[in-house]
């Protein structure tokens, strides 16, 4: 006579079936939720954290990078007015960053903007950033002096 | 691999914790674990043999999408500042993130003993066609790609999924 198989564990003849090992229900369960070293809880829940802090992040600079690489391509296309809305969309999302500013204070400019472009030249004044974009600003604040120079003596013969 | 299991640590934790999980979905008996260790491999999950081939190729496959996903999602906040402005731009958070997403997808392979074993039941004759055809494929790939592992494939998917997504995301974006 065939020996009745039983729990490999606790001996128990109520043996769950269509697994290969013999084990109880609840000894099975026992084994299914084997016990996760506290060092290891703690490393898991690190990664949690950086988990949280990510989807918290997420949304907003997947946002801003869509507009400031948005503005990137009205730049290239020409459309300064449009840029630079763009860059001042990605601003409310990289609220000082060197580079957003300074693409913001050049489509300003390029757009005719020159009051909202200048208060931005100012701050980004001895801020580190590109041998390119330094030279696109230095540009920018020559042509901004050289218009307001320009426009002065008018005034002066208008009074 | 034994370096790159320490400095990438909480990939090697994500993927046998996963495992775990995945076992206790299928309600498989964890024989013994373990969740990180210096030495090679970092890790492991023993489990009594599945009721179905289905089980087995999900405790296996699982883990994969559960390293990718998650490495994925928690390094793009902090690559897409680099990607952006440069990589001299990015605050400590996000090297961190950056550091701890691109760990996770980098374990995101089984063992090729592991794949090779998946590859083997999915494409069995008397695992079920929807097992076969779902599955089938998917493991050729994944032991084609723990295959690669041995040539640091592993790492450079790794770096490519932390890379290419965020860059994805912002293009679907814009």
């Amino acid at each position: 006579m065939p020996e009745t198989p039983t729990c490999q564990k606790c001996g128990s003849k109520a043996i769950e079936p269509r697994y290969e090992i013999p084990l109880c229900r609840r000894c099975r369960q026992a084994m299914i939720g084997h016990r996760i070293p506290d060092g290891i809880l703690a490393i898991a829940l690190l990664i949690l954290v950086g988990l949280a802090l990510a989807l918290v992040r997420l949304p907003r600079l997947v946002e801003g990078g869509a507009a400031y690489q948005r503005g990137l391509a009205y730049e290239k296309a020409g459309e300064d007015e449009a840029a630079a809305k763009s860059y001042a969309a990605a601003l409310r999302f990289f609220p000082d960053d060197t580079t957003v500013l300074a693409h913001l204070a050049i489509a300003y400019h390029r757009a005719g903007d020159d009051d909202d472009a200048q208060p931005i030249l100012y701050r980004l004044v001895g801020r580190t950033m590109s041998g390119d974009l330094k030279q696109a600003l230095g540009l920018c604040q020559k042509e901004i002096n050289d218009r307001r120079a320009s426009a002065q003596p008018a005034q002066d013969n208008a009074h | 691999m034994g370096l790159i299991n320490i400095l990438t640590f909480p990939g090697v934790v994500v993927h046998e914790l996963a495992r775990r999980f995945f076992c206790r979905l299928s309600r498989v008996a964890i024989l013994d674990a373990k969740y990180f260790g210096i030495g090679d491999p970092g890790g492991y999950v023993d489990y009594e043999p599945p009721r179905t081939a289905w089980q087995l190729v999900m405790i296996e496959i699982g883990p994969f999408f559960v390293n990718t996903i998650l490495g994925a999602i928690i390094a793009t906040p902090g690559v897409i500042p680099l990607l952006l402005f440069g990589i001299d731009s990015g605050s400590v958070l996000d090297y961190v993130l950056v550091w701890l997403g691109a760990s996770i997808a980098i374990h995101a392979f089984p063992t090729v003993e592991d794949a090779k074993i998946v590859k083997d039941i999915a494409n069995a004759k008397e695992t079920p066609a929807l097992t076969q055809v779902l599955g089938g494929p998917l493991s050729w790939a994944i032991y084609l790609g723990s295959l690669g592992s041995l040539y640091w494939l592993d790492v450079v998917y790794g770096i490519a999924i932390v890379i290419l997504v965020p860059q994805l995301l912002l293009m679907l974006k814009g």
